[in-house]
C-alpha cells in the first residue's frame, strides 16, 4: 500500500487552491457566463 | 446610429453570473459587476466614468462630451464583467473576457444644424433668400441641388452640402471677413467655431438627416 506524502498533499492543496482563486483572491467564475448589448438608443 | 447631442441609453443582458454591487458578493462564485468603456480609455481614463455599482441594474447612459474623442463621428462601446474586486476580468471557458462591443455613430441632423445656421447665416439664408435658399430656416432648401450660380466647388452637390464647403473655405458667411480657420476667427463673432463646423460637417457627411 503506497503511503501519501507530504509533497503529494502540498501540490493537491495548490492546484486546488488555483482552481478555487485568481490572482486577485476574487472566486473564478464557472464558465457559461455572457453578456449581450442591446442596440444602444438616444435617450428619451 | 445616435442622432444629435443627447446622452445614450445602453442596456444589456448578462446570464450565468450574478450581478452584485462591487466589494458585495462575500465570496459567492460566479458573482462580480460591470464596466462599461467608451472609446477604450479616451472617455474614462480612471476607468470609472462609466462603470456602474452593479447590481441588478443593466443600463447606464453616456455622454460622449466626456470623451476625448471627437463627439461626433464613430464611438466603441464595451461592457465586460469583473470580479468582486474589480481586479480581474471574469473570462469564459476559452478564457476569453465575457465582454460585448457596439459601435455606434453620433451624427447631427438638421435639428442641430438649424440652430447654427439659422444664428449665422441670417437675414440672408433665413429670409432673404439669397442664391434662391434659405437653409437657415427651410429644410427642403438644404436638400435640394445648388443653383447655377455655385461655385465649382460646389457643383453637384446640394445646399447643406455647400454651406459647410463655402464656411470653410471662408467664403461663407459673405462679409464677415471669415477665413474659415476657427482658430484665426475666434474673435469674430459673425464666423463659426470649430463645434460648430464640426456639427456641420457631420450633419453633411451623414446624409443631411432632417431629424
Amino acid at each position: 500500500m503506497k503511503s501519501i506524502r507530504p509533497i503529494h498533499l502540498v501540490l493537491a492543496l495548490s492546484v486546488s487552491l488555483t482552481l478555487a482563486c485568481d490572482v486577485t483572491g476574487d472566486p473564478v467564475v464557472p464558465s457559461g457566463a455572457k453578456l449581450t448589448i442591446k442596440t444602444p438608443t438616444n435617450q428619451p | 446610429m445616435i442622432k444629435d447631442r443627447q446622452d445614450v441609453q445602453v442596456a444589456f443582458d448578462v446570464s450565468g453570473f450574478m450581478l452584485a454591487a462591487p466589494g458585495t458578493c462575500s465570496g459567492t462564485v460566479g458573482c462580480g459587476h460591470w464596466i462599461a468603456t467608451v472609446d477604450g480609455p479616451k472617455c474614462n481614463p480612471d476607468k470609472a466614468t462609466y462603470a456602474a455599482s452593479g447590481g441588478v441594474d443593466k443600463s447606464f447612459a453616456i455622454n460622449f462630451d466626456k470623451c476625448m474623442t471627437p463627439f461626433w463621428g464613430p464611438h466603441q462601446i464595451n461592457v465586460e464583467l469583473v470580479t468582486d474586486t474589480g481586479m480581474a476580468t471574469v473570462v469564459d471557458s476559452r478564457q476569453y473576457p465575457v465582454s460585448d462591443s457596439v459601435m455606434v455613430t453620433a451624427a447631427a441632423t438638421y435639428v442641430s444644424a438649424q440652430k447654427i445656421l439659422s444664428a449665422k447665416c441670417t437675414p440672408c439664408h433665413t429670409v432673404g433668400s439669397s442664391g434662391g435658399q434659405n437653409i437657415g430656416s427651410v429644410y427642403a432648401d438644404a436638400i435640394k441641388a445648388v443653383s447655377a450660380s455655385a461655385p465649382a466647388a460646389c457643383k453637384d452637390k446640394k445646399v447643406g452640402e455647400c454651406a459647410t464647403i463655402r464656411i470653410k473655405d471662408g467664403s461663407m458667411p459673405q462679409g464677415a471677413g471669415c477665413t474659415g480657420d476657427p482658430t484665426k476667427d475666434a474673435t469674430t463673432p459673425a464666423c463659426l467655431t470649430a463645434d460648430e463646423q464640426a456639427v456641420l460637417d457631420s450633419w453633411a457627411s451623414n446624409g443631411l438627416l432632417q431629424n
